[in-house]
């Protein structure tokens, strides 16, 4: 039986995790992909449901993601879980991740790879003219 | 509490597993300890391997082992993000549009 700390610290690691998505590109450009995608919902509770989502951002890079039926169809079905999604560009790479999650909800999720892979095929098309090799 | 400590295999080694002679077993002295091999894994190691049952092509990579693990996590132009944040080790994806997928934990 193991000892537990009845005053446990209140600073230190906590069990919230966070898994980035991220795309090696480096390019003049990257910081134009700044994006935030958020859901638009109806119902409350149990009935809450997503009908669609909202993509804001710089540039016209956040029009092309919210044009994608694909991706917009996949967002639906995550985005009650996930929260919102981030596309988070620096120099030389640009990273993509949701909101943080307790250690309890912290599994690979296909879908949210699936969507990151989709917006990731998005930031090479509109990149691979000017990406430094 | 799954991240922290994953028994992922758990092997028992059964001493009556042969039927040996009672004097083998007063040799040793342990005949009746069963020895439990618990194997613990890091986070990224963890997930790695939920993705390779998924069938994506994946490696997990040694902690400390790539750049971007020394380079800042965020960009901070969006609110709220946070200062502290722990590397938990980074995944190589291939075949695919991604790249990596880092583990972060929040401190």
């Amino acid at each position: 039986m193991p000892n537990l700390d009845p005053n446990p610290l209140p600073y230190g690691a906590l069990q919230y995790y966070q898994v980035h998505y991220i795309v090696q590109i480096e390019s003049e450009e990257n910081q134009n992909l700044l994006a935030k995608c958020e859901p638009i919902t109806k119902g409350h509770f149990s009935n809450k449901r997503v009908v669609d989502v909202k993509w804001t951002g710089a540039d016209k890079f956040a029009e092309v993601l919210q044009e994608d039926g694909k991706l917009t169809e996949m967002l639906k079905e995550v985005m009650l879980q996930v929260g919102e999604i981030k596309i988070d560009p620096q120099d030389d790479h640009i990273r993509i991740y949701a909101k943080w999650g307790h250690e309890e909800n912290f599994h690979f999720n296909e879908t949210m790879l699936e969507i990151a892979d989709r917006i990731a095929m998005h930031i090479k098309n509109k990149l691979k003219p000017t990406a430094k090799s | 509490m799954w991240l922290s400590f994953v028994p992922v295999s758990v092997e028992h080694k059964d001493s009556h597993a042969h039927d040996s002679s009672h004097s083998h077993e007063e040799e040793h002295g342990h005949g009746d300890i069963e020895p439990v091999v618990v194997k613990m894994l890091s986070p990224n190691q963890e997930l790695a391997a939920e993705m390779k049952k998924s069938g994506v092509d994946c490696e997990a990579l040694a902690p400390g082992s790539h750049p971007l693990e020394h380079k800042p996590y965020y960009s901070h132009v969006f609110a709220m993000t946070p200062r502290l944040v722990t590397n938990k080790g980074l995944i190589e994806i291939r075949g695919r549009n991604i790249d990596f997928v880092q583990v972060l934990q929040r401190s």
